[in-house]
Protein backbone atom coordinates (compact mmCIF):
# COMPACT_ATOMS: atom_id res chain seq x y z
CA UNK A 1 0.00 0.00 0.00
CA UNK A 2 1.08 3.49 -0.54
CA UNK A 3 2.57 4.76 2.15
CA UNK A 4 1.06 8.54 2.00
CA UNK A 5 -2.01 7.31 0.68
CA UNK A 6 -4.78 5.93 2.78
CA UNK A 7 -7.53 3.54 1.40
CA UNK A 8 -10.99 4.26 3.16
CA UNK A 9 -13.36 1.35 2.35
CA UNK A 10 -17.20 2.33 1.86
CA UNK A 11 -18.90 -0.30 2.32
CA UNK A 12 -23.13 -1.25 0.71
CA UNK A 13 -25.77 -3.16 2.24
CA UNK A 14 -25.36 -5.66 -0.35
CA UNK A 15 -21.28 -6.39 0.81
CA UNK A 16 -22.47 -6.36 4.41
CA UNK A 17 -25.13 -9.01 3.48
CA UNK A 18 -22.86 -11.16 1.20
CA UNK A 19 -20.51 -11.13 4.26
CA UNK A 20 -23.49 -12.25 6.27
CA UNK A 21 -24.76 -15.29 3.83
CA UNK A 22 -20.67 -15.87 3.03
CA UNK A 23 -19.13 -15.98 6.86
CA UNK A 24 -22.47 -15.92 9.18
CA UNK A 25 -21.65 -19.06 11.03
CA UNK A 26 -18.59 -17.28 13.12
CA UNK A 27 -19.27 -19.42 15.66
CA UNK A 28 -18.21 -21.93 13.87
CA UNK A 29 -14.88 -20.48 14.49
CA UNK A 30 -13.63 -22.06 10.90
CA UNK A 31 -10.12 -20.67 10.38
CA UNK A 32 -11.27 -18.37 7.42
CA UNK A 33 -14.74 -17.18 8.69
CA UNK A 34 -12.68 -15.99 12.03
CA UNK A 35 -9.98 -14.53 9.57
CA UNK A 36 -12.75 -12.40 7.59
CA UNK A 37 -14.10 -11.09 10.89
CA UNK A 38 -10.66 -10.19 12.33
CA UNK A 39 -9.70 -8.01 9.00
CA UNK A 40 -13.37 -6.17 9.57
CA UNK A 41 -12.60 -5.67 13.47
CA UNK A 42 -9.10 -4.51 12.32
CA UNK A 43 -10.19 -1.76 9.74
CA UNK A 44 -12.94 -0.63 11.58
CA UNK A 45 -10.46 0.22 14.72
CA UNK A 46 -8.40 1.73 11.78
CA UNK A 47 -10.98 4.19 10.39
CA UNK A 48 -10.49 2.19 7.25
CA UNK A 49 -14.28 0.92 7.20
CA UNK A 50 -17.08 3.27 6.68
CA UNK A 51 -20.53 2.96 5.51
CA UNK A 52 -23.39 5.56 5.67
CA UNK A 53 -26.02 5.67 7.95
CA UNK A 54 -28.55 4.37 6.33
CA UNK A 55 -26.11 1.02 6.12
CA UNK A 56 -26.61 0.93 9.81
CA UNK A 57 -30.03 0.95 9.40
CA UNK A 58 -30.85 -1.89 6.89
CA UNK A 59 -28.00 -4.29 8.66
CA UNK A 60 -29.23 -3.87 12.05
CA UNK A 61 -32.81 -4.87 11.17
CA UNK A 62 -32.19 -8.76 12.07
CA UNK A 63 -30.28 -10.00 15.03
CA UNK A 64 -27.63 -11.77 13.48
CA UNK A 65 -24.05 -11.91 12.72
CA UNK A 66 -24.00 -8.94 10.91
CA UNK A 67 -25.83 -6.94 12.85
CA UNK A 68 -24.14 -7.55 15.92
CA UNK A 69 -20.96 -6.46 14.88
CA UNK A 70 -22.34 -3.30 12.89
CA UNK A 71 -24.24 -2.69 16.36
CA UNK A 72 -20.72 -3.01 17.99
CA UNK A 73 -18.68 -1.01 16.02
CA UNK A 74 -21.08 2.23 15.46
CA UNK A 75 -18.39 4.15 14.58
CA UNK A 76 -18.06 2.71 11.28
CA UNK A 77 -21.59 4.39 10.70
CA UNK A 78 -21.49 7.88 9.17
CA UNK A 79 -24.18 10.41 10.39
CA UNK A 80 -27.73 10.43 8.88
CA UNK A 81 -28.09 12.86 5.88
CA UNK A 82 -23.69 13.49 5.52
CA UNK A 83 -22.83 14.45 2.53
CA UNK A 84 -26.96 14.90 1.00
CA UNK A 85 -26.23 17.64 -1.71
CA UNK A 86 -23.50 15.39 -3.02
CA UNK A 87 -26.17 12.71 -2.98
CA UNK A 88 -28.77 15.32 -5.06
CA UNK A 89 -26.11 15.85 -7.84
CA UNK A 90 -24.88 11.83 -7.72
CA UNK A 91 -28.63 11.20 -8.55
CA UNK A 92 -28.78 13.89 -11.66
CA UNK A 93 -26.62 11.35 -13.44
CA UNK A 94 -28.28 10.05 -16.50
CA UNK A 95 -29.59 6.57 -16.32
CA UNK A 96 -28.77 6.04 -12.93
CA UNK A 97 -30.89 3.13 -11.49
CA UNK A 98 -29.51 3.96 -7.64
CA UNK A 99 -32.71 5.17 -6.50
CA UNK A 100 -36.54 3.44 -7.16
CA UNK A 101 -39.00 6.37 -7.36
CA UNK A 102 -41.73 3.88 -6.08
CA UNK A 103 -39.89 3.00 -2.95
CA UNK A 104 -41.53 3.21 -0.07
CA UNK A 105 -40.21 4.98 3.68
CA UNK A 106 -37.96 2.62 4.97
CA UNK A 107 -36.55 1.30 2.28
CA UNK A 108 -33.94 3.30 0.91
CA UNK A 109 -31.43 2.49 -0.83
CA UNK A 110 -27.98 3.28 0.45
CA UNK A 111 -26.59 2.95 -2.64
CA UNK A 112 -25.75 6.78 -3.46
CA UNK A 113 -24.78 7.91 -0.07
CA UNK A 114 -22.39 5.03 -0.26
CA UNK A 115 -20.73 6.45 -3.31
CA UNK A 116 -21.31 9.86 -1.73
CA UNK A 117 -19.57 9.17 1.20
CA UNK A 118 -16.21 7.89 -1.41
CA UNK A 119 -16.48 10.73 -3.53
CA UNK A 120 -15.93 12.81 -0.59
CA UNK A 121 -13.33 11.66 1.41
CA UNK A 122 -11.05 11.19 -1.87
CA UNK A 123 -12.46 15.27 -2.13
CA UNK A 124 -11.12 15.89 1.11
CA UNK A 125 -7.80 17.78 1.24
CA UNK A 126 -4.68 16.24 3.45
CA UNK A 127 -3.72 18.25 6.33
CA UNK A 128 -0.13 17.85 8.13
CA UNK A 129 -1.29 15.07 10.14
CA UNK A 130 -3.90 13.09 7.65
CA UNK A 131 -2.27 11.51 4.33
CA UNK A 132 -4.52 12.03 1.47
CA UNK A 133 -6.90 10.07 1.39
CA UNK A 134 -9.17 7.44 -1.44
CA UNK A 135 -12.77 6.29 -0.35
CA UNK A 136 -13.66 2.92 -2.44
CA UNK A 137 -16.88 1.53 -2.73
CA UNK A 138 -17.56 -1.56 -1.74
CA UNK A 139 -20.17 -3.63 -2.74
CA UNK A 140 -22.02 -6.19 -4.91
CA UNK A 141 -24.42 -5.07 -7.39
CA UNK A 142 -23.50 -4.57 -11.62
CA UNK A 143 -26.41 -3.88 -13.24
CA UNK A 144 -26.10 -0.84 -15.73
CA UNK A 145 -27.18 2.26 -13.90
CA UNK A 146 -26.73 0.65 -10.33
CA UNK A 147 -23.35 1.83 -8.12
CA UNK A 148 -20.43 0.07 -9.94
CA UNK A 149 -21.79 1.64 -13.58
CA UNK A 150 -22.01 5.46 -12.06
CA UNK A 151 -18.99 5.13 -10.13
CA UNK A 152 -17.11 4.17 -12.91
CA UNK A 153 -18.59 6.93 -14.56
CA UNK A 154 -17.76 9.25 -11.59
CA UNK A 155 -14.01 7.92 -11.28
CA UNK A 156 -14.75 6.10 -7.96
CA UNK A 157 -12.98 3.34 -7.35
CA UNK A 158 -15.02 0.43 -6.94
CA UNK A 159 -14.52 -3.07 -5.28
CA UNK A 160 -16.36 -6.17 -4.38
CA UNK A 161 -16.27 -7.68 -1.05
CA UNK A 162 -13.97 -10.74 -1.47
CA UNK A 163 -11.96 -7.82 -3.80
CA UNK A 164 -11.45 -6.04 -0.56
CA UNK A 165 -10.27 -9.39 1.52
CA UNK A 166 -7.67 -9.98 -1.01
CA UNK A 167 -6.22 -6.07 -1.35
CA UNK A 168 -5.83 -6.80 2.17
CA UNK A 169 -4.24 -9.70 2.18
CA UNK A 170 -6.61 -12.37 2.99
CA UNK A 171 -6.61 -14.59 0.29
CA UNK A 172 -8.76 -17.24 -0.12
CA UNK A 173 -5.74 -20.05 -0.52
CA UNK A 174 -4.11 -18.49 2.21
CA UNK A 175 -6.50 -18.19 4.29
CA UNK A 176 -7.80 -22.02 3.78
CA UNK A 177 -4.20 -22.60 4.62
CA UNK A 178 -3.37 -21.33 8.20
CA UNK B 1 -26.34 25.56 11.52
CA UNK B 2 -27.99 22.67 9.35
CA UNK B 3 -27.02 22.05 5.92
CA UNK B 4 -30.00 22.84 3.78
CA UNK B 5 -30.47 20.54 1.27
CA UNK B 6 -30.92 22.17 -2.31
CA UNK B 7 -33.96 19.82 -3.66
CA UNK B 8 -36.39 20.52 -6.54
CA UNK B 9 -39.55 21.89 -5.75
CA UNK B 10 -41.37 19.94 -8.18
CA UNK B 11 -40.70 16.64 -6.95
CA UNK B 12 -41.77 17.93 -3.25
CA UNK B 13 -44.73 18.46 -4.70
CA UNK B 14 -45.48 15.76 -6.52
CA UNK B 15 -44.12 13.74 -3.40
CA UNK B 16 -47.04 15.35 -1.34
CA UNK B 17 -49.64 14.99 -3.94
CA UNK B 18 -49.29 11.56 -4.83
CA UNK B 19 -49.22 10.47 -1.30
CA UNK B 20 -52.82 12.34 -0.98
CA UNK B 21 -51.25 14.77 2.30
CA UNK B 22 -52.10 18.17 2.48
CA UNK B 23 -49.76 21.43 2.98
CA UNK B 24 -51.37 21.54 6.38
CA UNK B 25 -50.27 17.77 7.52
CA UNK B 26 -46.90 18.56 6.17
CA UNK B 27 -46.70 21.48 8.29
CA UNK B 28 -47.67 19.87 11.68
CA UNK B 29 -45.19 16.99 10.91
CA UNK B 30 -42.41 19.07 10.63
CA UNK B 31 -43.10 21.88 12.81
CA UNK B 32 -42.91 24.55 10.48
CA UNK B 33 -45.58 26.98 9.44
CA UNK B 34 -48.03 25.90 6.18
CA UNK B 35 -46.11 28.88 4.23
CA UNK B 36 -42.91 27.27 4.87
CA UNK B 37 -43.73 24.24 3.08
CA UNK B 38 -45.19 26.17 0.45
CA UNK B 39 -41.86 28.44 0.08
CA UNK B 40 -40.03 24.80 -0.28
CA UNK B 41 -42.02 23.49 -2.86
CA UNK B 42 -41.99 27.05 -4.80
CA UNK B 43 -38.27 26.87 -4.22
CA UNK B 44 -38.09 30.21 -2.39
CA UNK B 45 -36.36 28.14 0.16
CA UNK B 46 -34.54 24.58 0.99
CA UNK B 47 -34.97 22.36 3.93
CA UNK B 48 -32.75 20.40 5.95
CA UNK B 49 -32.02 17.05 5.50
CA UNK B 50 -33.87 16.22 9.11
CA UNK B 51 -36.90 18.06 7.61
CA UNK B 52 -37.13 15.97 4.53
CA UNK B 53 -36.90 13.20 6.69
CA UNK B 54 -40.16 14.72 8.25
CA UNK B 55 -41.62 15.14 4.64
CA UNK B 56 -40.88 11.53 3.69
CA UNK B 57 -42.13 10.25 7.35
CA UNK B 58 -45.54 12.01 6.56
CA UNK B 59 -45.64 11.29 2.34
CA UNK B 60 -44.34 7.75 3.29
CA UNK B 61 -42.02 8.07 0.48
CA UNK B 62 -38.64 7.25 0.35
CA UNK B 63 -35.97 10.23 1.53
CA UNK B 64 -33.46 9.12 -1.90
CA UNK B 65 -37.04 10.00 -3.85
CA UNK B 66 -37.43 13.79 -2.45
CA UNK B 67 -33.67 13.99 -3.75
CA UNK B 68 -34.33 13.40 -7.08
CA UNK B 69 -33.91 15.90 -10.04
CA UNK B 70 -37.05 15.43 -11.70
CA UNK B 71 -40.29 14.23 -11.23
CA UNK B 72 -40.92 10.34 -11.02
CA UNK B 73 -43.98 9.13 -13.86
CA UNK B 74 -45.90 7.05 -11.38
CA UNK B 75 -49.44 6.60 -11.78
CA UNK B 76 -51.26 8.59 -9.57
CA UNK B 77 -53.25 6.99 -6.85
CA UNK B 78 -55.98 5.65 -7.14
CA UNK B 79 -59.71 7.40 -6.66
CA UNK B 80 -60.89 7.68 -3.11
CA UNK B 81 -64.63 6.02 -2.75
CA UNK B 82 -64.66 6.66 1.16
CA UNK B 83 -66.25 10.28 0.82
CA UNK B 84 -70.09 10.64 -0.40
CA UNK B 85 -68.71 13.93 -2.36
CA UNK B 86 -65.50 12.40 -4.39
CA UNK B 87 -63.43 14.50 -1.84
CA UNK B 88 -60.14 13.31 -0.10
CA UNK B 89 -60.21 11.19 3.28
CA UNK B 90 -57.87 11.83 5.93
CA UNK B 91 -54.91 8.74 5.28
CA UNK B 92 -52.16 7.72 8.09
CA UNK B 93 -49.03 8.14 7.08
CA UNK B 94 -48.78 4.38 7.47
CA UNK B 95 -51.21 3.72 5.00
CA UNK B 96 -49.67 6.16 2.30
CA UNK B 97 -46.45 4.05 3.02
CA UNK B 98 -47.89 0.91 2.64
CA UNK B 99 -49.96 2.62 -0.51
CA UNK B 100 -46.39 3.02 -1.92
CA UNK B 101 -44.91 -0.44 -1.00
CA UNK B 102 -47.98 -2.02 -2.70
CA UNK B 103 -46.67 0.03 -6.48
CA UNK B 104 -43.36 -0.59 -5.23
CA UNK B 105 -43.85 -4.22 -5.06
CA UNK B 106 -46.03 -4.28 -8.13
CA UNK B 107 -43.32 -2.67 -10.37
CA UNK B 108 -40.78 -5.30 -8.69
CA UNK B 109 -42.92 -8.37 -10.04
CA UNK B 110 -43.33 -6.35 -13.51
CA UNK B 111 -39.67 -6.54 -14.04
CA UNK B 112 -39.09 -10.20 -12.99
CA UNK B 113 -41.90 -12.35 -13.69
CA UNK B 114 -42.11 -14.75 -11.26
CA UNK B 115 -46.00 -14.15 -10.47
CA UNK B 116 -48.81 -15.81 -12.20
CA UNK B 117 -50.58 -13.85 -15.38
CA UNK B 118 -53.42 -12.15 -14.36
CA UNK B 119 -56.77 -14.17 -15.01
CA UNK B 120 -59.27 -11.93 -13.86
CA UNK B 121 -62.53 -12.81 -15.31
CA UNK B 122 -64.13 -11.10 -18.48
CA UNK B 123 -68.19 -10.48 -17.80
CA UNK B 124 -70.44 -10.20 -20.75
CA UNK B 125 -73.72 -8.10 -20.53
CA UNK B 126 -76.28 -10.76 -18.70
CA UNK B 127 -74.09 -12.86 -17.41
CA UNK B 128 -73.99 -13.20 -13.96
CA UNK B 129 -71.34 -11.64 -12.22
CA UNK B 130 -71.02 -13.17 -8.97
CA UNK B 131 -71.39 -16.66 -10.64
CA UNK B 132 -68.64 -15.97 -13.07
CA UNK B 133 -66.37 -14.52 -10.68
CA UNK B 134 -67.36 -17.75 -8.02
CA UNK B 135 -66.28 -19.75 -11.11
CA UNK B 136 -63.09 -17.99 -12.03
CA UNK B 137 -62.03 -18.51 -8.46
CA UNK B 138 -62.76 -21.90 -8.00
CA UNK B 139 -63.95 -22.38 -4.86
CA UNK B 140 -66.97 -24.74 -4.55
CA UNK B 141 -69.79 -24.17 -1.87
CA UNK B 142 -68.56 -27.84 -0.48
CA UNK B 143 -65.29 -26.48 0.27
CA UNK B 144 -66.47 -23.03 1.77
CA UNK B 145 -69.00 -25.18 4.20
CA UNK B 146 -65.81 -27.43 5.48
CA UNK B 147 -63.65 -24.36 6.35
CA UNK B 148 -63.38 -24.80 10.22
CA UNK B 149 -62.28 -21.59 11.04
CA UNK B 150 -62.43 -17.74 9.86
CA UNK B 151 -58.54 -17.39 9.31
CA UNK B 152 -58.81 -20.75 7.14
CA UNK B 153 -61.37 -18.92 5.39
CA UNK B 154 -59.08 -16.19 4.60
CA UNK B 155 -56.54 -17.98 3.60
CA UNK B 156 -58.63 -19.70 1.27
CA UNK B 157 -59.90 -16.66 -0.48
CA UNK B 158 -56.52 -15.10 -0.67
CA UNK B 159 -55.55 -17.96 -1.95
CA UNK B 160 -57.85 -18.30 -4.78
CA UNK B 161 -56.96 -14.28 -5.91
CA UNK B 162 -53.65 -15.42 -6.00
CA UNK B 163 -54.64 -18.05 -8.52
CA UNK B 164 -56.09 -15.48 -10.57
CA UNK B 165 -53.01 -13.07 -10.73
CA UNK B 166 -53.77 -10.85 -8.10
CA UNK B 167 -51.22 -9.80 -5.56
CA UNK B 168 -53.15 -9.38 -2.01
CA UNK B 169 -51.15 -7.60 0.54
CA UNK B 170 -52.52 -6.72 4.11
CA UNK B 171 -51.10 -4.60 6.58
CA UNK B 172 -52.43 -3.10 10.14
CA UNK B 173 -53.38 0.24 9.60
CA UNK B 174 -54.24 2.42 12.21
CA UNK B 175 -56.56 3.78 9.83
CA UNK B 176 -60.29 2.55 11.33
CA UNK B 177 -61.92 4.18 8.10
CA UNK B 178 -59.59 2.17 5.55
CA UNK B 179 -60.36 -1.35 5.01
CA UNK B 180 -58.88 -1.99 1.54
CA UNK B 181 -57.70 -0.42 -1.70
CA UNK B 182 -57.00 -1.82 -5.05
CA UNK B 183 -54.68 -1.11 -7.73
CA UNK B 184 -54.45 -2.11 -11.44
CA UNK B 185 -52.03 -4.03 -13.53
CA UNK B 186 -49.51 -1.51 -14.80
CA UNK B 187 -46.44 -2.23 -16.75
CA UNK B 188 -46.25 -5.85 -16.49
CA UNK B 189 -47.35 -5.93 -12.63
CA UNK B 190 -50.64 -7.79 -11.22
CA UNK B 191 -53.10 -6.11 -9.85
CA UNK B 192 -53.41 -5.59 -6.37
CA UNK B 193 -55.95 -5.95 -4.03
CA UNK B 194 -54.98 -4.85 -0.08
CA UNK B 195 -56.55 -5.55 3.10
CA UNK B 196 -56.27 -3.63 6.56
CA UNK B 197 -55.44 -6.33 8.66
CA UNK B 198 -56.24 -3.83 12.09
CA UNK B 199 -59.52 -5.01 11.04
CA UNK B 200 -62.01 -8.12 11.93
CA UNK B 201 -60.89 -11.28 9.80
CA UNK B 202 -64.66 -11.92 8.58
CA UNK B 203 -64.32 -8.15 7.44
CA UNK B 204 -61.54 -8.52 5.71
CA UNK B 205 -62.81 -11.34 3.66
CA UNK B 206 -65.60 -9.27 2.66
CA UNK B 207 -62.82 -6.05 2.06
CA UNK B 208 -60.79 -8.53 -0.37
CA UNK B 209 -63.97 -9.58 -2.31
CA UNK B 210 -65.30 -6.00 -2.52
CA UNK B 211 -61.80 -5.00 -4.19
CA UNK B 212 -62.36 -7.78 -6.55
CA UNK B 213 -64.92 -6.10 -7.32
CA UNK B 214 -63.17 -3.11 -8.50
CA UNK B 215 -61.09 -5.28 -10.63
CA UNK B 216 -63.36 -7.37 -12.54
CA UNK B 217 -66.45 -4.54 -12.40
CA UNK B 218 -65.02 -1.18 -12.80
CA UNK B 219 -61.35 -2.24 -14.17
CA UNK B 220 -59.87 0.39 -12.04
CA UNK B 221 -58.80 1.05 -8.20
CA UNK B 222 -60.09 2.64 -5.33
CA UNK B 223 -59.69 3.30 -1.76
CA UNK B 224 -62.07 1.87 -0.02
CA UNK B 225 -64.20 1.59 3.32
CA UNK B 226 -67.42 -0.82 1.87
CA UNK B 227 -69.72 -0.36 4.61
CA UNK B 228 -68.76 3.49 5.14
CA UNK B 229 -71.88 5.27 3.12
CA UNK B 230 -74.42 2.65 4.85
CA UNK B 231 -76.22 -0.59 3.26
CA UNK B 232 -78.45 1.26 1.33
CA UNK B 233 -75.71 2.70 -0.99
CA UNK B 234 -77.36 2.97 -4.62
CA UNK B 235 -76.55 -0.46 -6.78
CA UNK B 236 -75.59 1.48 -9.59
CA UNK B 237 -72.89 3.14 -7.87
CA UNK B 238 -68.94 1.42 -8.01
CA UNK B 239 -69.04 0.98 -4.17
CA UNK B 240 -72.80 -0.64 -4.25
CA UNK B 241 -72.06 -2.64 -7.31
CA UNK B 242 -68.42 -4.01 -5.51
CA UNK B 243 -70.45 -4.99 -2.07
CA UNK B 244 -73.15 -6.57 -4.20
CA UNK B 245 -70.78 -8.65 -6.00
CA UNK B 246 -68.48 -9.19 -2.18
CA UNK B 247 -72.05 -10.78 -0.71
CA UNK B 248 -73.03 -12.53 -3.70
CA UNK B 249 -69.82 -14.22 -4.06
CA UNK B 250 -69.50 -14.73 -0.67
CA UNK B 251 -73.03 -15.91 0.32
CA UNK B 252 -74.42 -17.63 -3.51
CA UNK B 253 -78.45 -17.18 -4.01
CA UNK B 254 -79.37 -20.53 -4.77
CA UNK B 255 -77.46 -21.92 -2.18
CA UNK B 256 -79.18 -19.59 0.29
CA UNK B 257 -82.44 -19.85 -0.12
CA UNK B 258 -82.47 -23.35 0.29
CA UNK B 259 -81.41 -22.95 3.85
CA UNK B 260 -84.20 -23.48 6.61
CA UNK B 261 -83.14 -20.96 8.27
CA UNK B 262 -83.63 -18.62 5.95
CA UNK B 263 -87.29 -19.05 5.16
CA UNK B 264 -87.19 -18.94 9.04
CA UNK B 265 -86.03 -15.59 9.37
CA UNK B 266 -87.83 -14.07 6.46
CA UNK B 267 -90.87 -14.25 8.47
CA UNK B 268 -89.40 -14.30 11.44
CA UNK B 269 -91.08 -11.21 13.80
CA UNK B 270 -88.73 -11.40 16.57
CA UNK B 271 -85.50 -9.04 16.25
CA UNK B 272 -83.30 -11.34 18.42
CA UNK B 273 -84.28 -14.94 16.48
CA UNK B 274 -83.13 -13.17 13.51
CA UNK B 275 -79.95 -12.59 14.93
CA UNK B 276 -79.49 -15.81 15.93
CA UNK B 277 -80.34 -17.17 13.06
CA UNK B 278 -77.99 -14.91 11.04
CA UNK B 279 -75.55 -15.79 13.31
CA UNK B 280 -75.92 -19.40 12.63
CA UNK B 281 -76.24 -18.81 8.77
CA UNK B 282 -73.06 -16.51 9.29
CA UNK B 283 -71.12 -19.11 10.47
CA UNK B 284 -72.04 -21.53 7.69
CA UNK B 285 -70.55 -19.22 5.36
CA UNK B 286 -68.05 -17.85 6.89
CA UNK B 287 -69.01 -14.40 6.94
CA UNK B 288 -70.98 -11.73 9.84
CA UNK B 289 -74.53 -11.91 9.99
CA UNK B 290 -74.34 -8.51 8.68
CA UNK B 291 -73.53 -9.99 5.08
CA UNK B 292 -75.94 -12.26 5.23
CA UNK B 293 -78.64 -9.93 6.11
CA UNK B 294 -78.02 -8.03 3.44
CA UNK B 295 -77.95 -10.66 0.89
CA UNK B 296 -81.19 -11.90 1.84
CA UNK B 297 -82.25 -8.18 1.87
CA UNK B 298 -80.83 -7.92 -2.27
CA UNK B 299 -82.46 -11.49 -3.18
CA UNK B 300 -86.20 -9.30 -2.27
CA UNK B 301 -86.92 -11.73 1.02
CA UNK B 302 -87.79 -8.87 3.25
CA UNK B 303 -88.79 -5.45 2.64
CA UNK B 304 -86.93 -2.53 2.75
CA UNK B 305 -88.11 -1.06 6.05
CA UNK B 306 -87.86 -4.57 7.51
CA UNK B 307 -84.27 -4.58 6.22
CA UNK B 308 -83.83 -1.26 7.68
CA UNK B 309 -84.70 -1.43 10.85
CA UNK B 310 -82.58 -4.31 11.82
CA UNK B 311 -79.63 -3.57 10.18
CA UNK B 312 -78.24 -0.89 13.13
CA UNK B 313 -79.02 -3.69 15.54
CA UNK B 314 -76.02 -5.87 14.09
CA UNK B 315 -72.98 -5.05 15.09
CA UNK B 316 -70.58 -4.26 12.31
CA UNK B 317 -67.22 -6.22 12.40
CA UNK B 318 -65.53 -5.53 15.43
CA UNK B 319 -61.95 -4.09 14.98
CA UNK B 320 -59.00 -4.91 16.20
CA UNK B 321 -56.96 -3.10 18.84
CA UNK B 322 -55.45 -0.46 16.88
CA UNK B 323 -51.41 -0.49 16.54
CA UNK B 324 -49.78 2.00 19.06
CA UNK B 325 -46.41 1.06 17.72
CA UNK B 326 -45.70 -0.57 14.17
CA UNK B 327 -45.37 -4.10 14.38
CA UNK B 328 -41.62 -3.72 13.71
CA UNK B 329 -41.16 -2.30 16.95
CA UNK B 330 -42.82 -4.43 18.94
CA UNK B 331 -39.94 -6.71 20.33
CA UNK B 332 -40.68 -10.83 19.60
CA UNK B 333 -42.22 -10.72 16.42
CA UNK B 334 -39.56 -12.01 13.95
CA UNK B 335 -39.99 -9.72 10.62
CA UNK B 336 -39.95 -12.81 8.53
CA UNK B 337 -42.95 -14.18 10.41
CA UNK B 338 -44.62 -11.01 9.83
CA UNK B 339 -43.86 -11.24 6.28
CA UNK B 340 -45.90 -14.33 5.44
CA UNK B 341 -48.77 -12.85 6.66
CA UNK B 342 -48.34 -9.79 5.19
CA UNK B 343 -47.65 -10.45 1.32
CA UNK B 344 -48.50 -13.95 1.36
CA UNK B 345 -46.82 -17.60 -0.80
CA UNK B 346 -46.81 -16.43 -4.08
CA UNK B 347 -45.24 -12.86 -3.75
CA UNK B 348 -42.35 -14.82 -1.53
CA UNK B 349 -42.10 -17.25 -3.38
CA UNK B 350 -42.16 -15.74 -6.42
CA UNK B 351 -39.38 -13.13 -4.74
CA UNK B 352 -37.53 -15.98 -3.49
CA UNK B 353 -37.39 -17.67 -7.17
CA UNK B 354 -36.22 -14.54 -8.71
CA UNK B 355 -33.65 -14.62 -6.27
CA UNK B 356 -32.27 -18.04 -6.90
CA UNK B 357 -32.46 -17.47 -10.84
CA UNK B 358 -30.49 -14.45 -9.96
CA UNK B 359 -32.83 -12.13 -11.87
CA UNK B 360 -33.49 -9.41 -8.36
CA UNK B 361 -30.64 -8.53 -5.91
CA UNK B 362 -30.95 -9.70 -2.02
CA UNK B 363 -30.75 -6.12 -1.23
CA UNK B 364 -33.96 -5.43 -3.36
CA UNK B 365 -35.87 -7.88 -2.18
CA UNK B 366 -35.22 -7.06 1.43
CA UNK B 367 -35.82 -3.60 1.07
CA UNK B 368 -39.13 -3.98 -0.62
CA UNK B 369 -39.84 -6.41 2.18
CA UNK B 370 -38.76 -4.20 5.33
CA UNK B 371 -36.85 -7.26 6.23
CA UNK B 372 -33.16 -8.13 7.94
CA UNK B 373 -30.67 -9.74 6.04
CA UNK B 374 -30.75 -12.75 7.93
CA UNK B 375 -34.31 -12.73 6.58
CA UNK B 376 -34.18 -14.47 3.46
CA UNK B 377 -32.71 -17.36 4.82
CA UNK B 378 -35.28 -17.71 7.69
CA UNK B 379 -37.86 -16.93 4.77
CA UNK B 380 -36.39 -20.18 2.67
CA UNK B 381 -35.64 -22.65 5.38
CA UNK B 382 -39.71 -21.73 5.93
CA UNK B 383 -40.39 -22.42 2.95
CA UNK B 384 -43.05 -20.70 1.34
CA UNK B 385 -43.10 -21.93 -2.23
Amino acid sequence: MDAVVRRIYCVDTSSFAYCQRSFGQRSSRLTFYASVWDLLDRLADEERLLAPHLVHIEITKSNDEIGRWAQAHSAVFRPRGEHAARVVEILKEPGQRLVDPTAPRGAEEADPWVIALAAGISAAPPTLFDPRRIGIVVSEEARVGGIADICRRRGVEHLDFTEMLTTEGLSFSSAAAT
Amino acid sequence: MAELIPVAPTVLVWARKSGLATVAEAAERTGQPDETILDWEAGRAQPTYSQLERLADEYGVSVNVLLLSTTPRIPQPPPDFRSPSGGQEPMSRIARRELRRARHLQALLGEVHVFPSPALPAIPPGQDAAEAVRGALGVTIAEQLAWKSPERAFAAWRAALGRLGILVLQYRLPDSGLQGLSLPAINGGPPVVFVNQGDWINARMFTLLHELGHHVLAHEGGICDPWRLGPGLSGGSVEGRCNRLAGAVLVPGEHLRAQPETSQLAAEPDDAEVIRLLGSLGNRYRVSGQVVWYRIHDLGLVSDARFAALWPQLRPPRKKKRPIVEDEERKGIPRWKLASSRYGPELLGGLLTALDRGALEPTRVLRALNLGTGDLDRLQSAGPR
